[in-house]
């Protein structure tokens, strides 16, 4: 699921639903469900009406008991009124409480029954299914609704059993005003046109599928239609964005073809659906043949390169195969479906875009997986969570797929590949656990991976090493000294040590090492885990002219961002800085040369201005924003500003303008004042021009500017989507205007999502108790946001006990004073 | 020697003068930035120019000036269209673009608009500031101009000048 639109949007990355609110060690063991049914088919029959925000009309369950007498089971249902249940014509008994439609058979029934729960209903959701439409102050805003069932969230628009380790057909019959499409899971059986200006579009999915796949999406769309292997596939997007499609979506079937080969099963389903949804909270979500993606993945030829959809497409289709047809079948196991969709999506790239593009890929997902590590250490298979959705970080996604590199590295890529096949193959159209992959490359390879599941799935964390190396003139070789020094258990793991030109694979497992190559020469090059495949913490005893020549002259790129990494810590030494530069202009590769700007920007030198200046021409954009960035160590420079005036004023690419303007802000702020009303004006891919105008205003605090914010924040202030950035920039007032908190408050019930979420997060950094009700409040309306409101309760009240403690504390201090003054006096 | 550079053809010195003028209206008008009236024909190669300077003599000697009818002034897509003159083109500037393109396409895909960019930037032209100026009926070009156009305007030159036949 829901590959976050990096923001990560911005590097593809990136993408992982990394903004985890953690959850603890405290949270409780979840363990699967137990089924008291067997649910075969669902035929869900509704009405959805934009206007009122409702679903209604039926759903009929066709079931078989798990047991030899069942009588009375139970369904999920919120934010709904049952009406009536029967089983044929008869009406039957129900009590609907606590979230659970508690149904009672008027007879009991046993293994071999199969019986049709017929379940009359009117849903109002608050989960589930989002509704949208435009007003008099946005009436551009499109009419939409659309579901999000992952993960336990489909009852709130249909009465069912929501939890992943059941799987059944299904159909979806949707009635919905004429002017809009409704679009569904499967085969498109009929559009039925209606007397009273309604259609009902009917939908049937043939394949067995958990309950969270389930999805509809209705709302004003163009059909872009494709297909392979004779299979529709259908682009749904917006009258504008027609002519982006191609570029957003156009690598679709070639990436089909590509994961049926590295599956070994071709994409198996009636159709495959991508259509876009306005609001969407992740990237995209893989409904089952119907992938909701954001429409912020839409984008025109002045966002490329910055922007791409191809992570995304390729993450999301992949879930077709892990996630859809092979399904975790309890929340534990999620890393399943995240872990393998984040892997195939950048195996997809890296054969199609080349080897550094991939490795470059698989570097973010370090980064992010270190990120996740340091927020909150767990295993990747781990049962404690308070919510499910507390579970889909970095280690999941990236880790994940991190985890599938290192296996290949082991078994090898052979063996790997046919090992999944068969992972595949035998577990097509079930629900899975680890355990399930772990006996499938036993079966395929021989080989037993106890310790290799134990450490990097059952085990948080990833080994820390201090490395030296030294040449012995005598013997001709490189003797290498490794230590692990990681707290808990020791890990075993394949290293790659590369010395010059030869690449050596070492097995490191005890707490200390010596190993011994002969070489015929002092090396140049003695480079500690080359290509950077397994994740850990390296502090190797190199001088820097060693890490200058890891720089220059290795050749895999990760082995050159590993030497950028150690470079960019050694300030002061115009040696490293030059270096880094030298890099920055002329390495092969973009990543790299992003880096090393980022790299030199981080040794905040004075000097250069001119060559970094000069080097950004002709540069690929993301590396030229990486400079842009890096010019911010020149405040006060009159060139530096100059030049980041006319790329302000003439480059044709959004984001690096946006990223030129906020770092003319910290160059010359007089300047940046000049500018700010033409970007306020400027529209571009996700309002990036405009949000990075409005943190001027938050960026510059004075009175002046914090009303033209409190002017831009009002509901029409600026547009939908860069409204939400006002509440950011109004944070920063919070501590010289504390009444900025009483307007977060009052933005609370605002109509705008993101609005909402962002008045959250303010009351979270700056929010006292009292605050606390407003939060709950908020809780009750707009659930969605409850990892959100968790988080910022759980920092007011840190605050408030630290606070507390703080005066605990000074009480006690101030006791010993008068204590030791007591003394004093008595000793004088 | 490899930067960025493009085919541009250039206005008579009358052409040259009077539109000069007019970019450096817009140019104060809207904080933006100067350069010298042309068309591209091709525009932004990674190249080496030397490579091709004998293709271009060879090209030149074999087309006259060209006479370019004018439609109106607009405003377009920002940056580079900001403010134009739209352009009605001739058969023979066409073929010209056509033998250029031919040449460099495989280097890079280039999307032929005939117009005369009278200001480049990101900033929305008044309506009204868009007749501030009146255009001729027709524009006269004299010659073809490889010109190297590095990401910055203000950096922008002429780095070699062919004259059209007359």
């Amino acid at each position: 699921m829901r590959q976050l639109f990096n923001i990560l949007i911005r590097t593809t990355f990136l993408i992982f639903l990394s903004i985890v609110f953690a959850a603890d060690d405290k949270a409780p063991s979840n363990r699967t469900r137990d089924r008291e049914v067997d649910i075969q088919h669902i035929k869900i029959d509704v009405t959805v009406n934009l206007e009122t925000e409702s679903v209604y009309g039926h759903v009929t369950h066709t079931l078989s008991p798990l047991h030899s007498k069942l009588q009375s089971f139970a369904l999920d249902a919120e934010d709904m009124i049952i009406r009536r249940v029967r089983v044929g014509n008869e009406d039957i008994g129900f009590e609907h409480a606590g979230g659970k439609l508690f149904i009672t058979l008027s007879k009991s029934i046993g293994w071999n029954d199969t019986v049709d729960v017929k379940v009359d209903y009117t849903a109002s959701p608050l989960l589930g299914t989002f509704f949208f439409k435009p007003d008099d102050i946005y009436p551009d805003q499109p009419w939409q609704a659309w579901t999000q069932g992952e993960e336990e969230d489909n009852h709130h628009w249909v009465p069912l059993y929501d939890y992943p380790n059941d799987r059944s057909t299904f159909e979806t019959i949707l009635t919905v005003d004429q002017k809009f499409k409704a679009v569904s899971n499967g085969e498109l059986l009929s559009i039925k046109k209606n007397k009273d200006g309604t259609h009902t579009w009917h939908w049937r999915e043939n394949y067995p599928m958990v309950a969270y796949l389930i999805s509809f999406v209705i709302g004003e769309y163009e059909k872009v239609e494709d297909s392979y292997n004779g299979i529709p596939v259908n682009y749904w997007v917006y009258k504008e964005n027609r002519s982006e499609t191609k570029r957003s979506f156009g690598l679709t079937t070639d990436m089909m073809k590509v994961f049926g080969d590295l599956t070994g099963i071709e994409y198996p389903y009636e159709k495959y659906d991508q259509i876009i949804v306005d609001d969407f909270m992740f990237g995209g979500m893989e409904n089952i043949t119907l992938t909701h993606n954001t429409d912020r993945t839409m984008y025109d030829k002045y966002a490329a390169p910055d922007v791409s959809s191809e992570g995304l497409v390729g993450h999301e289709l992949a879930h077709q195969w892990y996630g859809d047809m092979l399904t975790t079948r309890n929340w534990e196991n999620i890393w399943l479906n995240e872990g393998f969709a984040t892997f195939l999506s950048r195996i997809y790239r890296h054969k199609k875009f080349g080897h550094d593009e991939g490795e470059y890929i698989r570097y973010g997902e370090m980064r992010s997986y270190y990120w996740s590590n340091k927020r909150w250490k767990r295993p990747t298979v781990h049962d404690k969570y308070y919510v499910p959705m507390d579970l889909f970080d970095g280690h999941v996604y990236a880790k994940g797929s991190l985890i599938l590199t290192m296996m290949e590295d082991v078994l090898g890529e052979d063996a790997f590949w046919k090992a999944v096949k068969h992972y595949t193959r035998v577990n097509q159209y079930k629900c899975v656990e680890t355990q399930d992959l772990k006996k499938s490359i036993e079966e395929i390879t021989g080989q037993n991976l106890d310790w290799f599941f134990r450490q990097w799935l059952y085990e948080p964390g990833y080994p820390e090493y201090d490395v030296k190396w030294t040449y012995s003139q005598r013997n001709r070789s490189v003797q290498l000294r490794v230590k692990q020094e990681q707290s808990g258990p020791l890990f075993k793991v394949p290293i790659k040590v590369a010395i010059d030109d030869s690449v050596h694979t070492i097995w490191i497992e005890d707490k200390e090492l010596m190993y011994e190559v002969p070489v015929v020469k002092r090396p140049e090059l003695v480079i500690f885990n080359s290509g950077m495949i397994i994740p850990c913490k390296v502090t190797f005893h190199k001088p820097i002219s060693e890490w200058i020549i890891q720089l220059e002259k290795a050749t895999h790129i990760l082995d050159r961002i590993a030497a950028i990494n150690v470079l960019k810590t050694k300030k002061g030494r115009r040696v490293v800085e030059r270096a880094l530069l030298k890099a920055g202009e002329s390495d092969d590769f973009w990543g790299v040369r992003k880096e090393a700007i980022s790299g030199f920007s981080a040794l905040k030198s004075k000097k250069y201005a001119e060559d970094l200046m000069e080097l950004a021409d002709r540069q690929d954009n993301r590396v030229r924003r990486a400079v842009w960035g890096a010019l911010r160590n020149y405040k006060n420079n009159q060139k530096v500003s100059a030049f980041l005036q006319e790329i302000i004023d003439t480059d044709d690419k959004y984001y690096s303008v946006s990223d030129a303007f906020r770092s003319l802000v910290v160059v010359d702020t007089s300047a940046a004042k000049t500018k700010v009303d033409r970007l306020l004006n400027m529209d571009s891919h996700t309002d990036v021009i405009r949000k990075a105008a409005i943190s001027y205003f938050g960026s510059v605090r004075n009175d002046h500017n914090y009303e033209k914010l409190k002017e831009l924040s009002a509901y029409g202030g600026t547009t939908w989507d860069a409204r939400p950035e006002t509440i950011n920039q109004l944070g920063r007032y919070t501590k010289e205007k504390p009444e900025t908190l009483d307007m977060f408050i009052n933005f609370l019930s605002d109509n705008t999502r993101d609005v909402r979420r962002n008045s959250v997060r303010q009351i979270g950094r700056y929010g006292n108790k009292g605050h606390l009700d407003a939060l709950d409040e908020l809780l009750a309306k707009d659930p969605i946001l409850e990892r959100d409101i968790r988080s910022a309760t759980k920092s007011i009240l840190n605050r408030s006990n630290k606070s507390s403690k703080n005066i605990t504390d000074k009480k006690e201090l101030d006791e010993l004073n008068q204590t030791i003054e007591n003394i004093r006096k008595l000793v004088n | 020697m490899s930067f960025l550079w493009s085919v541009w053809i250039l206005p008579d010195e009358k052409g040259k003068i009077e539109y000069k003028r007019s970019i450096d209206l817009y140019a104060s008008l809207y904080n933006a930035y100067s350069f010298d009236p042309h068309i591209t024909l091709f525009g932004r190669l990674s190249l080496d120019p030397n490579l091709f300077f004998s293709f271009f003599d060879q090209l030149t000697s074999s087309y006259n000036r060209q006479k370019v009818e004018t439609r109106t002034i607009e405003a377009g897509a920002r940056p580079w269209k900001t403010i134009y003159i739209d352009l009605v083109c001739n058969k023979s500037l066409l073929e010209m673009q056509k033998n250029i393109d031919e040449k460099f396409n495989v280097y890079r895909e280039y999307k032929f608009n005939p117009h005369i960019s009278l200001a480049y930037g990101n900033f929305i032209p008044k309506e009204n500031d868009l007749g501030l100026i009146s255009i001729t009926k027709t524009i006269n070009f004299s010659s073809l101009a490889l010109a190297c156009t590095p990401d910055l305007v203000s950096k922008w030159r002429i780095i070699k000048k062919y004259q059209l036949k007359k």
